[in-house]
Order: C-alpha cells, then sequence, then structure tokens
C-alpha cells in the first residue's frame, strides 16, 4: 500500500514538473503549446538511448539542451507569423518525433521500446529527491514570474503589440520561454524514464498533452500553486478510476473512454464557467502614487493587458 | 505518373471539403476548431449505423450529413456561442475539450471496431500508368459537386451574400439587418455536413474506424491554414496542394531512399511552413486573419 501511494505521489511530482514547464509557455506567455509532451519524449528517450547503446550514463543529459534546442527549432516558423497556426506546427513536430522513433527501430526497438532504465535510487529517496526538484522548480517559476521577464511575458500574452510598443523582443521572449519550458520537460522525462524503467513510443501521444492541460486550466493558468494542486487533482482521479473500474466491472477499454470523455468535459466546463481556473493568476493592482487613492481606477478585468504593462 | 494526379485530386478534394468547414468557421469565429475532424468519423459511424438499418449508402450519407450538421449546430448553441467574447486561445482549449468528448464517445457508443461502409470499387477505365475506379470517380463527383454548390451559395444566394458579408464585418452586417447569429449557425451546419460526407467517402475508401478523423488532422489543418484561414477557396488550394506534394514526395526516389508513407504528415508540416514563411497569410489574398 505504502508502495502504491509513493509510486503516484512520484508520479504526481512527474507531471507537476511538466505542467510548471507548460505553465510558463500556456498561463504566462499565453502561447498554445500542443506538443509540450514532445520534450518530455526527448528527455525520456534520451535516458533510454543510453541505456540500448550502452553509453556513458552522463550522456543521457544531453536530453536535457536538446529539449532547449528543440523548443528553439518550434519557435523559428513563428518569428513573423501569428499563432494561429502555430499550435499545428507543436502537434505536428510532436506526433512525427513519436512516429520517427515508431518506424526507426534502430534507435530505440521501435514500438517495443526500450526496458531496464536503471532507477536513480530506491523508490522512497527518489520521492523525496523528486519531492526536493518540484519545489525547486515551484520557487524558481514564482521567481521568474514576478521578475521583469515574467512580466513582459504577461504583456505578450495580453497583447503582443503592446510588448512591442514597450520594446520587447517578442520573438526572443518566445524563443527563452519555449527553450526554459522544453529543457524542464526533457528533465521531467529523464526522471520518468528511470523511474518507470520502461519507454515505448505509446506513452507519449499528444494525449498526454491535452491532460498536461486540463491540470493547468483546472488549477489555474498563471498560478504556480493553482498549477500543482491541478495536477494532483487530475492525477489522483485518475487513479480512482481504476478502483471504480474494479467496482462496476466495466472493462478497462470502456473505464479509459469514460475517464477522456469526463476529461474533456471538465476542460469544457472549466472554459465556460471558470476560466480562470481554481486558484486564478493573482494581478498585483497598482496605484498611481500621486494621485489620491480614491480616484486610482481599480483595473476591471479586461484591462489585464494595461495592469500588465504598468508593471513592466 | 497519371496516378499522382489521380491520388491528388481524389485525396485533395477529401482535404478540401473538410478543409472548407475549418475555415467557413474561422472566418466568422475566428478560432480554429481543433473537433472539426471529428465530425468525419461522427459522419462515417452514424452512415455505418444507418446503412444498417437497411438504407441505401447515398441515402445514410445524405442522413449522416443533417445529424452531424445538427451536432455542429448544438456545439454552437451549447457552448462556442457562449464563448464569443473570449480570446481565441480560450475557445481552441474548449474545441479540444469537445474533440477529447467525441474520441472517448465514438468507442463507447459504436464500439471500437473498424466497419466495411460497402460501395466496392469497380474498375472503371484505365489512364496511363493507373486505373480509376468508380470510388475514385463517386468521390471526385461528389466533393466537385459540393464545393460548386457551395460557391454558387456564397455568391449568388442572398443568404451566401450574408455570410460573406457576416465574415468580413459582423458589426455592419447587423445593421444592415443580417441576423448574424443565424448566419453562424448555418456556416456551422454546413461545415458538420460537409466533414461528415468526406467521413463516409473516406469511409468507402478505408472503412469506418474510430481513428478516421485523427488521423486527417494535420494535412486538413495545414490545408486549411495553408490555403488562408477563414478562406474558402483557399481551403480547396490549400487541400489540393498538401494532396499533391504528399504524393509527390512519397513517389519519388530520393536516390535509393524513399520516403516511407508513415511521414506523410511531415510532408503536409513542411508545406505549412514552407507556405507560411513565405507568405504568412496563406495562398488566398483576401485572408481577413
Amino acid at each position: 500500500m505504502i508502495d502504491y501511494i509513493e509510486g503516484n505521489a512520484i508520479l504526481v511530482l512527474i507531471y507537476a514538473l511538466v505542467a510548471l514547464s507548460l505553465n510558463f509557455q500556456l498561463g504566462m506567455a499565453g502561447l498554445l503549446n500542443y506538443g509540450q509532451i514532445a520534450f518530455f519524449l526527448v528527455g525520456a528517450y534520451a535516458a533510454a538511448i543510453v541505456v540500448q547503446h550502452t553509453d556513458p550514463g552522463w550522456m543521457e543529459l544531453l536530453g536535457i539542451p536538446a529539449g532547449a534546442a528543440l523548443g528553439a527549432l518550434m519557435t523559428l516558423p513563428v518569428r513573423r507569423l501569428s499563432q494561429d497556426y502555430w499550435w499545428l506546427v507543436t502537434l505536428g513536430v510532436a506526433e512525427i518525433l513519436r512516429l520517427f522513433l515508431e518506424s526507426e527501430e534502430g534507435i530505440a526497438n521501435g514500438p517495443s521500446g526500450v526496458v531496464g532504465i536503471e532507477p536513480l535510487a530506491s523508490q522512497g529517496t527518489y520521492l523525496w529527491i523528486l519531492a526536493g526538484i518540484v519545489l525547486l522548480s515551484a520557487i524558481a517559476s514564482e521567481r521568474i514570474r514576478r521578475a521583469p521577464y515574467g512580466r513582459a511575458l504577461r504583456v505578450l500574452r495580453e497583447d503582443e503589440a503592446m510588448a512591442s510598443a514597450l520594446g520587447r523582443d517578442v520573438f526572443s521572449l518566445r524563443l527563452r520561454v519555449m527553450m526554459l519550458g522544453g529543457a524542464m520537460a526533457a528533465g521531467a522525462g529523464m526522471l520518468y524514464a528511470h523511474y518507470f524503467s520502461f519507454v515505448s513510443p505509446d506513452q507519449f501521444t499528444s494525449g498526454e498533452t491535452f491532460l498536461i492541460f486540463l491540470m493547468i486550466l483546472l488549477g489555474g493558468q498563471g498560478n504556480t500553486l493553482g498549477v500543482l494542486i491541478g495536477v494532483v487533482l487530475v492525477q489522483t482521479t485518475s487513479e480512482a478510476t481504476r478502483f471504480v473500474a474494479q467496482w462496476v466491472d466495466l472493462g478497462s477499454d470502456r473505464i479509459g473512454n469514460v475517464r477522456l470523455f469526463v476529461y474533456g468535459l471538465v476542460l469544457v466546463l472549466v472554459i465556460l464557467w471558470r476560466p480562470q481556473g481554481l486558484l486564478p493568476e493573482r494581478k498585483r493592482r497598482y496605484r498611481d502614487r500621486r494621485a489620491a487613492s480614491s480616484t486610482a481606477p481599480s483595473a476591471p478585468n479586461g484591462e489585464g493587458a494595461l495592469v500588465a504593462a504598468q508593471e513592466a | 505518373m497519371t496516378h499522382i494526379i489521380v491520388d491528388t485530386l481524389v485525396f485533395g478534394s477529401l482535404l478540401a471539403i473538410v478543409a472548407l468547414g475549418v475555415n467557413l468557421v474561422y472566418g466568422l469565429l475566428q478560432f480554429a476548431n481543433f473537433a472539426h475532424v471529428e465530425f468525419v468519423t461522427v459522419g462515417a459511424f452514424l452512415a455505418y449505423e444507418l446503412t444498417r438499418t437497411g438504407m441505401p449508402l447515398v441515402l445514410a450519407g445524405v442522413g449522416s450529413a443533417l445529424l452531424t450538421a445538427l451536432l455542429a449546430a448544438g456545439l454552437h448553441l451549447g457552448l462556442f456561442r457562449w464563448l464569443e467574447h473570449e480570446g481565441a486561445n480560450s475557445k481552441m482549449i474548449a474545441s479540444v475539450g469537445v474533440a477529447i468528448m467525441i474520441r472517448a464517445a465514438i468507442p463507447l457508443l459504436f464500439g471500437g471496431d473498424s466497419h466495411d461502409i460497402g460501395g466496392d470499387p469497380s474498375v472503371l477505365f484505365s489512364l496511363g500508368d493507373t486505373e480509376v475506379t468508380s470510388l475514385e470517380v463517386t468521390i471526385l463527383a461528389t466533393t466537385l459537386v459540393m464545393m460548386a454548390a457551395l460557391h454558387l451559395a456564397l455568391t449568388r444566394t442572398r443568404l451566401g451574400t450574408a455570410v460573406r458579408a457576416t465574415a468580413q464585418n459582423r458589426a455592419l452586417a447587423t445593421t444592415r439587418g443580417i441576423n448574424a447569429e443565424r448566419v453562424i449557425l448555418l456556416v456551422w451546419m454546413i461545415a458538420g455536413a460537409f466533414a461528415a460526407v468526406a467521413g463516409v467517402l473516406v469511409a468507402m475508401q478505408n472503412q469506418v474506424r474510430p481513428s478516421m478523423g485523427l488521423s486527417l488532422m494535420i494535412p486538413v489543418f495545414a490545408a486549411a491554414t495553408v490555403g488562408g484561414l477563414g478562406s474558402a477557396y483557399g481551403a480547396v488550394a490549400g487541400g489540393f496542394l498538401i494532396a499533391f506534394v504528399q504524393n509527390v514526395a512519397l513517389a519519388l526516389d530520393f536516390g535509393g531512399f524513399q520516403l516511407p508513407t508513415d511521414y506523410k504528415d511531415l510532408v503536409a508540416l513542411v508545406v505549412l511552413v514552407t507556405v507560411l514563411m513565405i507568405k504568412p497569410t496563406g495562398l488566398a489574398r483576401s485572408a481577413t486573419a
């Protein structure tokens, strides 16, 4: 039982890392990255390929810069262009990367995947290591959010023209946030491979990306604590449905689809009824120090850009 | 050589009638409906269920197009109408939620198996190095009639003019007495019906499968975007362009290396990025987005 709980906690923590990495892009910068799982895949396969080809173990750390490089690569086509189709590029890259590993058997056994990736520590220790990493990442992500860079990202999210007008290089902002998120998700993928010890292409479908979208939107885009809460909620309900499946005897296929349907429904309902998520992003309000506080307008919801612009 | 042309025309016209729906909806609501390709799957399964009641395939196709049109209208009334004033990101993510729901609901309602829908092709005539089947002629004829009908409807009827006016400037159209809400509903229904017909045609080529919409996702959205989001004519051009480059790339022999068919999505993506690098608005000049 303890084993089981520990195992789940480890998965929650790994998902938390991925969710935090996507939150930089989706929550802070408003980038619709539908291919986040690709970075996770890069990290996990870095570990797998090292096992497969018995390279020195440290080589797998190259997965992290590889994740950052992939992030940069995905950003290049948006240089001149609107976001309207960028999501398609990210989704496509993720799918093609998965397809590539599935059909090129020489790299990592194709569809059957790689087994025997060594654990880095015993399960109990690993849990604490991961908890530490997630805590550090959460603190770092809070700090980035409050730093001038994080504020510039929020301006970009609210109004791209405003960000340019304020002298921010929009392309560089996006490039850096994709590299940051890419490296982080690749790191998470590596930690995942060492926990699960088995890696195969069908663990990295775009369905996984949308699961992380659900976690972020449910918890609250742009709110670090909210994102973590979203991860815990989605991952525990996902586990809980396994027990429900045993009670109601529906067959794992059907339960899987019911669960998927409910996830889709929750995603839709969150956007309809509580688009800011359970824990909304906190917006700092500034008052003009010279004017009397009574005349200072409090920013209504629609004026996020203005508030963010003042912050930047 | 001629087989490339035939394959391009067949696949291109299928992509075109699905991508048309994406762009019509985009033109009015400024977001790409991620769930659109799921209408293809829904249409195919509904048609299959109708044929099982003994209905002839043509009637089943029409029936399924009507039902899918109603589903699309319901989606607008139940969801997207309420997101009108949200940003494009919210609508996009909501449409992802809808796509997930449909994808999960199809195996729950219809089972996860593949089925034959009938309409077995026979060879009609040979053309150069290929043989043209009755199915290919059916697909081309159906899709061309649909595209021509849509073109005439958009340019020659009052309702079509209203659709174009609303896409161009909704506020202005409303002041001229156009019921924008009704126009939007109509466009959703056309989009759903076209995708459903494409679903039936694709099912006749292969089979009715739960994953058929998903496998069209990248080429369809690439076609819609390459053509110019929001442009109906662009969607048709984009569909044929993607189909053409895919067929050529797969037929080419790169010095002993042939591109595996698994990578046809990669070809679509490369076309997308290349075209948009050169011409960010897409092929259609009139792209307003």
